[in-house]
């Protein structure tokens, strides 16, 4: 698991993102975040190979468009 | 007009000239007036046109030519429903003035069908993040006790059709939002399977996890509506091209040589439920197996799993539909739903793939763990519905029961299971495999006949 992003990292987040909010709007923000961390670290799994992209297929369309 | 009438009992009714939909409608007319300033379910009121729906279809009774089952039954619709000419808010400030030119898919079957339109209901704003104090109209309150809350955000029509206001009306479900208000307010809720009812007009929250889906007292109520909203729309590009499944005609075939896999890590383990709910999950487990079901247990991933995948799809999508007025416009949104939406904006797309991997990794782990099993059973919702103020701004400790059917857009309903401490309602949830919404139905309708949670309604009501 990556290390908890500290707030003047997640400032950047939230300028990178052009949300143009106040300063407690982002202290907030930002006491919620760990939550957010905590989810992305379960997404991970180790077992899943580089091949498995099962939720990510594309298709072409045929000329007739479908 | 004396107690209150189910779209089953009104519909006979109807049709045996018992009553008029124009009676039946001036009726509801009259509860919303004397109680919905206490519940705050209704953000409009369409008094004129429910007036002339009702008159339509008094016209087709009289003329011998009824539409069927709906035809004069008074409904209202979720307000992030399209409705042609009528104020469509998403209760937001931001579309307080939104008048649409047409109507959604569902309005338009549902009115083809000769509901009575009784106008808009409250939501969380923009379907996500209530109880909100800081928009342009109140939250509704729950009628089994209105300093509690109904959950969302389908939260007008769980309060409605609970206090007796309505007969039936629509949701729409992205993470529980059907499921949700059906538990804490003691009705019935089905979100259909994904692609099985159009979302065509009606205001988005995800791309991937939005379905919409009826609410009404009973079962059987939700059976019929949902049959009048399925089938496929060539204006949703998520519908299904599958035939519309009838029902209806096996409603009240039973449970006997039916399957039932009880998650019971979900209830005791991932997120342990009062002794309410754990009773009605109890409760209900031997209801079905004294009618013929055989009950097993059935181990899924844990609901923190379903939670992690569920909520960065959800705020990713939500935000990349809102971002232009979260840019713009961020003061208009209420704070519950801008501040969550938000994260949406600081997540990376490759948590975002990741999430969309994952999604798929649990779907095929929900299948595998149904190949044995017609239906799972957990919890409707962990306890009671709670005192609506006061309530925590960020709910991300603890996961709900409702997101993995979302996740697998697999068929979900949530019945009521009993009453707790204080006479609220708790629920119990089933879920199907996808496109057995009929099975589904049919297992609810079992068990809600074998118990006598539907002879009880809130006592503001009575």
């Amino acid at each position: 698991m990556s290390q908890p992003l500290t707030q003047v990292e997640f400032e950047a987040l939230v300028k990178r993102a052009g949300l143009e909010l106040t300063p407690e709007n982002i202290a907030d923000l930002y006491s919620a975040w760990p939550h957010i961390e905590r989810f992305t670290a379960r997404l991970r799994n180790p077992a899943r190979g580089r091949e498995a992209e099962p939720a990510h297929l594309f298709r072409p369309l045929n000329p007739e468009g479908v | 007009m004396e107690g209150f009438p189910t779209i089953a009992s009104a519909a006979a009714d109807l049709a045996a000239k018992k009553m008029s939909p124009v009676e039946l409608t001036q009726h509801l007319l009259a509860r919303i007036g004397k109680l919905d300033g206490q519940l705050h379910s209704f953000l409009l009121v369409t008094e004129e046109r429910a007036l002339a729906d009702a008159k339509a279809a008094e016209a087709r009774f009289m003329a011998g030519q009824p539409r069927g089952r709906l035809d004069g039954i008074p409904i209202a619709h979720k307000d992030i429903y399209g409705t042609a000419g009528i104020r469509t808010t998403g209760h937001s400030r931001l579309l307080e003035h939104n008048v649409p030119a047409t109507d959604s898919t569902v309005v338009r079957k549902w009115a083809e069908a000769g509901t009575v339109m009784l106008g808009k209901l409250a939501t969380h704003e923009f379907a996500m993040g209530g109880p909100s104090f800081d928009l342009p109209w109140p939250p509704a309150r729950n009628p089994w006790n209105t300093e509690h809350f109904t959950s969302g955000s389908s939260s007008g029509t769980g309060a409605a059709v609970a206090a007796g206001l309505i007969l039936g009306g629509t949701g729409s479900d992205t993470g529980g939002s059907i499921r949700g208000p059906a538990a804490f307010c003691g009705i019935a809720g089905i979100k259909p399977t994904y692609g099985l009812c159009s979302r065509a007009g009606v205001l988005p929250l995800t791309y991937s996890m939005d379905h919409t889906g009826p609410m009404a007292w009973t079962v059987e109520d939700c059976a019929i509506l949902l049959q009048a909203m399925a089938g496929h729309d060539p204006t949703d590009p998520a519908s299904s091209t599958r035939a519309a499944p009838d029902l209806l005609s096996g409603l009240d075939q039973g449970v006997a040589g039916l399957r039932i896999g009880v998650v019971r890590h979900f209830h005791e383990v991932d997120h342990k439920v009062n002794a309410s709910v754990q009773k009605g999950i109890d409760d209900a487990v031997e209801i079905l197996r004294r009618q013929g079901a055989s009950i097993r247990e059935v181990t899924l991933p844990s609901l923190q799993d379903f939670q992690a995948a569920g909520s960065l799809i959800l705020f990713t999508e939500a935000y990349a539909l809102h971002e232009k007025w979260l840019k713009t416009r961020w003061n208009e949104y209420g704070e519950l739903f801008r501040d969550r939406v938000s994260f949406g904006g600081l997540i990376s797309g490759a948590d975002y793939v990741e999430a969309v991997r994952r999604r798929r990794e649990l779907q095929q782990a929900v299948a595998a763990a149904m190949a044995d099993v017609d239906v799972l059973l957990t919890a409707g919702a962990p306890t009671e519905a709670p005192k609506i103020e006061g309530l925590p701004k960020w709910a991300f400790e603890k996961p709900g029961f409702t997101i993995p059917f979302n996740l697998t857009g697999q068929p979900a309903m949530t019945i009521c299971s009993g009453f707790g401490e204080g006479g609220l309602p708790v629920g119990i949830q089933l879920a199907a495999k996808p496109f057995e919404d009929g099975l589904l139905l049919r297992v609810c309708q079992a068990y809600e006949k074998a118990t006598l949670w539907r002879g009880t309604r809130p006592a503001m009501a009575s």
